[in-house]
This record gives structure tokens, sequence and C-alpha cells, in this order.
């Protein structure tokens, strides 16, 4: 395999004269979990169903598995497994018919697929439920069936919208230690969510997305960007005088309090923590805890989205 | 394009049908309607066909006057002989009439033979190798032997009518009916329900998806329309073979409306339920549209009796199959070029 899984370039789509996505580029390559982030109509399924050729792009263009989505559509086709936001199965049939039917329109050889069903049921934990019509289902199993057909013919990309929306927590722990055991496996995934609990277990990259892409990197590199590092200090007496003491050190961007703590901006902590700490205890204080402040994805979007939202 | 996948999705509606309780019963009641609808039809015509005519009586004629090669008007003629004459606005009693024209005439006790009776009242006559029927001709208590044109024959060209044409239209209204109510729950169904997007990321192509559909919803119309065929016959010519002495059908016309013509209107029939599929959005909207798709059929074997062709031929059959295969290849493009992915998740609700 070669090149990237997909390649999204200036992608953009409208609808009437509404602009869903706009000029919305990224990589992704094999192997990786890519989640799509972004408010309600921020354009991730639009975003997605032009990937899967669902949808013709207004302008821009997208390669997914080394195709053209516009030109080799069926090519394209062949490569992907698509969870649509609406599980739309087959009401009266059982899960196996609706699973055996998109196992043979994909041409998975009979004598593999249903080992295969077989399988991805099992390890959904919906296996004893096979022989039921879908119209019995609950929809988080209902969405559970989608998944596996989904990857009834073990495609090389797979498309998620929203895979745990409609669940439950066991079941969303069920289907999320499932995508983490097919990235594990080195599936390539390109996931839609607004859990952003679950993009950072699960993504190695994020886009954030808001009609247009907002942001796009790991959650690490993201947070890298947005702010600069900080160690959170936390001493058993928060005192002025401490602050007025670190100022003064070279490395030191700036000083805050919050909520009793000391949160301190440098550029290299790993470097000039212990530094830090040393004037700290010269400086009379007694230190608790030190540690370096993390940002989590939740920080990251909600500032890129109210910035976006602000502009 | 792949058969194969083709195939694929017709029995994945297959399935679908077979859960559906509702298709399953209306689909049995087509065949058991029409066949007891045939039955009754053609059965009561079959014995009245078949009755034997009444052994002529002696009418005890006493000849006095004989007539011959005269025009009668305002006369009655009583215990006369008349040959190769014309009676107009008359009275006939106990007479003998012979190869002659009786228009307005009240006959009483006579034996006409080898007569054309317009607008007459026969009481207590024999009529033999005659002809009547035109306008109305009243009998009471009089026979009618030999090879005289009426009511006898009248049944039989009836029940001809109504076995060769009438239930065959109705088998060609089944076949584009029917498809109506398969493809409203195979195409608009697969709307309504969303399991358009998942198949549609498929690498199945609009062709094989197309026409997946189309057989989906031939083979059980058309397997339906031959069981129906199929009892349809056996119950007729078990009712009616010991009465007339032949099998009615099947014949050379019924073959070929039902092996040609039928499958020829049905997939038209679901060509354009296809179409008002593509064009509207939910299954109300598309049902009240097919209903009307019956009417253009409908009107096209209308067509052939007024125009004087009268019961419907093999001729008749071949021109409507080859200009309905026109339409079809018409419909066919359509369909294709119309078959627009977007559309369906955009538009289609
Ligand atoms: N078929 C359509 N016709 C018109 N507008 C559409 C259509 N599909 C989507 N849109 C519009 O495009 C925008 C993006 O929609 P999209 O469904 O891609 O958002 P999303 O990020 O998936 O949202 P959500 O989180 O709610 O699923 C929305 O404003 C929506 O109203
Ligand atoms: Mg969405």
């Amino acid at each position: 395999m070669s090149g990237l899984a997909i390649q999204a370039r200036g992608l953009t789509r409208l609808f009437g004269n509404k602009t869903a996505v706009q000029d919305v580029s990224f990589d992704v390559a094999w192997g990786q979990v890519f989640a799509l982030l972004g408010p309600n109509g921020a354009g991730k399924t639009t975003t997605m169903r032009m990937l899967c050729t669902l949808l013709r792009p207004t302008a821009g263009t997208a390669e997914v598995g080394g195709f053209d989505v516009t030109t080799q559509p069926i090519n394209v086709r062949e490569q992907l497994g698509l969870l649509p936001e609406n599980p739309g199965l087959y009401e009266s049939l059982s899960a196996e018919r609706n699973l055996r039917f998109y196992g043979e329109i994909y041409g998975v050889p009979p004598s593999k697929l249903q080992g295969r069903i077989e399988e991805i049921l099992k390890t959904l934990e919906i296996y004893d439920r096979r022989g039921d019509k879908i119209a019995k289902f609950s929809k988080g199993m209902r969405q559970k069936i989608a998944i596996a057909r989904a990857l009834v013919h073990e495609p090389r990309i797979l498309f998620l919208d929203e895979p745990t929306a409609s669940l439950d927590p066991e079941a969303s722990k069920v289907v999320r230690d499932f995508i983490l055991q097919l990235k594990a496996r080195g599936g390539t995934i390109l996931l839609n969510t607004h859990n952003l609990y679950e993009a950072q277990r699960l993504s190695d990259r994020v886009g954030i997305m808001n009609t247009r892409l907002v942001a796009f990197g790991s959650p690490h590199d993201l947070a890298d960007r947005m702010w600069s590092r900080s160690t959170e200090v936390t001493l058993k007496t928060p005192d002025a005088r401490f602050v007025t003491a670190i100022e003064a050190l070279g490395f030191v961007k700036g000083v805050r309090r919050e909520d009793g703590r000391l949160i301190v901006s440098m550029d290299d902590p790993d470097n000039d923590n212990p530094r830090l700490a040393e004037a700290l205890v010269r400086a009379g204080a007694e230190v608790v805890s030190m540690k370096e402040r993390e940002h989590s994805l939740e920080d990251i979007y909600l500032k890129l989205i109210r910035g976006d939202e602000a502009k | 394009m792949r058969m194969r996948k083709a195939w694929i999705v017709a029995r994945k509606d297959f399935s679908e049908f077979r859960a559906n309780k509702h298709i399953i019963a209306t689909l049995a009641m087509m065949p058991i309607l029409m066949s007891v609808f045939s039955v009754l039809i053609a059965v009561p015509l079959a014995s009245l066909a078949s009755q034997e005519p009444p052994p002529e009586p002696d009418l005890h004629l006493n000849l006095l006057v004989f007539y011959d090669h005269v025009d009668l008007k305002d006369t009655t003629l009583n215990n006369a002989w008349v040959n190769f004459s014309t009676v107009l606005n008359g009275i006939v009693n106990v007479s003998y009439i012979n190869n002659s024209t009786l228009t307005n005439v009240i006959a009483y006790g006579s034996l006409l033979d080898n007569v054309s009776i317009a607008n007459g009242i026969l009481i207590g006559c024999v009529l033999r190798n005659s002809q009547y029927g035109q306008n109305s001709t009243v009998m009471i208590d009089t026979v009618i032997s030999g090879t005289t044109t009426g009511s006898r024959e009248l049944y039989k060209s009836l029940l001809d009518l109504m076995t060769h044409s009438f239930l065959l239209y109705f088998f060609f209204i089944m076949a584009v009916a029917m498809p109506t109510t398969i493809a409203s729950y195979s195409f608009v169904g697969e709307k309504t329900n969303k399991t358009l997007e998942p198949l549609l990321s498929t690498p199945l192509t609009d062709g094989e998806l197309l026409f997946g559909k189309y057989i989906a919803v031939f083979v059980p119309v058309m397997s339906l329309i031959l069981v129906a065929f199929a009892i349809m016959t056996a119950l007729i010519d078990l009712l009616t073979a010991p009465l007339l002495g032949y099998l009615l059908i099947p014949d050379a016309v019924w073959l070929v409306g039902v092996f040609v013509l039928t499958p020829i209107i049905c997939i038209v029939g679901i060509a354009m339920n296809v179409y008002i599929s593509s064009k509207v959005n939910d299954v109300r909207t598309a049902q009240q549209y097919s209903a009307l798709i019956v009417l253009p059929v409908l009107l096209v074997f209308v067509i052939g009796p007024v125009t004087g062709m009268g019961s419907i031929t093999v001729g008749f059959m071949t021109i409507i199959a080859i200009a309905f295969l026109g339409v079809l290849a018409f419909l066919v493009w359509l369909n294709l070029r119309r078959f627009n992915r977007e559309d369906i998740l955009t538009s289609w609700k």
C-alpha cells in the first residue's frame, strides 16, 4: 500500500446557496484513525458523504484509497465500509440476512461469509440475536448491526458517522473497544463525532470542523499550537511573594493564579521545571505538587469553535 | 452490468416480501379473484350457448292463398304461402313464409323458413334457418331451429368475446396494476426506511440496482399471473368442456397474450412505477400516481374494439407488443438517466 488512504483537497459543498462544507483539506494515512469533530450542522456528514461518493463536491477533489471520488466512484466504493448517520437496516429481515445481503453484494465468497458474520456479531456481543428481525431490535442493537454491516467485507477504509450516538454507556464501550481493536489491527478509520472523549481515546488525529476545517492535527499538537506550555504548581500556602520570585526567572513567560494554584507559562518545562522548584523553595514556599498542565480536547474544541463563531 | 449483483438485490427483496403478510395477502387474492370471476362469466354463458334446440312442433298449416315475388304492405295474411316476398307492417296468421323479409310484422302460429325479421313479434311460431336481431324481435312460445342466427349463436359469440378478449384484458390490467403494490414497497420503501444510503455506498452500479429492482417486481407479478392463468384455464375447461364438448381455452390468442404481451406490459408498468418513484417522496403519492398509469394501458385496448377490430387477435397483440417495446426502451433509458444518487439522498424523504 502506498500513498494516503484519504486525501481531501478543497472539498466544498453547497445546498442551494447554503454552504455546508467549505474548502476542507486533510490527509489520512493508512492505519490512522481520524476524527472529524464539530457542532451540529458543521458539515461532518456532508464531508463523509462526499468521500463515500454519495454526494458530488461542488468544488474540490478527494481521493479515497487512491481513487478519485468523482471520476472513479465504483473503485472508491469497493474500498470502503460506511456506517451512515441512520442505520438503514431492512426491518423485516433478520440481522443475519441483512449482513448476508451486504456480504453478497461485495462479493464475499459464501464459504467465508458465514464465519465472518459470526465473528463480528460475537465481538459486538449480539450473536445470540442474529436470527431476530431488526424490527424487534433496540436502537443500540440496530447500531451494532449497522456497524457489523459496514465491516462484513473487511473494507480497507471504514467510515463511521457517530458510531456511539444512540448507545448507552455500556454499549458505547463495546463499540469503542471494538474500534480500538480494529485500530490495533491496522484499520484505517474516519470517524464523525461530537463526543470529545471518544475522539481523544480513539483517534490519532482530529479535524475540528465548522463548515471549514478550523484545525487539524493530533490532540497534543493542537494543544501545543494553541497554548504555550505551562506548569501547574500547588503550594501549601500560596502567597503573592512567591509569584514575584518566579516572575524574576528568565525562562518564565507569565504567572497566573487559579484556585490557589500557580500556572506558570514557559517554553520548555522539561528542562526548566527543576529550576522553578528550586526558586520556589528558596523563596520559602512549600511545594505540594508540580505537574505539566494538559489541555483536554474539550478545551481545544471549545476554544476553537467559540473563536470561530466569534468571527 | 453484472447480472449476479442484480439478482442478489432481487433476492433480498423477495425475502422482504415473504416477511410481509400484507403483500402476500394482496398478491394471493389476485389469482383467486381472477379465477372466481372468470368462472362466473364463462359457466353461465357456456350453459346458455350449449342448450339443445327443442323439436319443431307440427303446426297443422292449411294453406289457402299463395304469394310469390310480391311486396306486401299493411296487410293481414291468413293461411297464406308466401315465397320470395317482402312484408311490411302486417299480421301473419297460421301461414308458411319462405325466403322472405318481414318488417314490423306480428306473426302467429306460422312457419318461417329462411326469413329475415326486423322488429317483429312472433307468437307460437317456428323459426327455421333464419336471421333476426336487427331491432327488437320478441318471441313468445316460438321454436328456433336450423341455422337460425339468434340467441344461441349470440351466447356463443358472447362467450367467445368474454373468454378471449374480456378476460384477457383483465390479465393485461393485472400486469400493469400489480407492480404498483410491490414497487411501492420495493422502491419507495427503500427510500423511506433510509436503507438506500448504505446500499448506494456499495459498489453496485445504477444499472445493477435498477435491474435488480425490475426483477424483484417482475418475478412475483408474472408468477402470480401464470398461476392465475393456470387455475383459470383448469377451472373453465373443467366446468365448460362437458357443456360445449371442446376446450374453450387456451388458444393462440391466450398463449400469445399471456406469454408475450403480458410480460411486456408488466415491465412497462414497472418502469413507469420506477419513474414515478424517482419523482415523488412518499409511498402514498407514489401509489396515487401509479393508479393513473393503468389508464393509458386501458386506452390502448379500448382502441381495438372501437376501431372495429372487435375481439383481441394475435395480429393486434403483435402490433401492441411492438409499440410497448418502444415505450419500454424509452422508459428504461429515462430511468437510467434520471437515476440520480444525489437526489435520492438530498430530496427523497
Ligand atoms: N440534503 C440537504 N439539503 C439541504 N441542506 C443540507 C442537506 N444535507 C445537509 N444540509 C445542510 O448542510 C449543513 C451540514 O450538515 P451535515 O449533516 O453535514 O452536518 P453534521 O456536521 O453532520 O451535523 P450533525 O452533527 O447534526 O450530524 C447543515 O446546515 C444542513 O442543514
Ligand atoms: Mg451528521
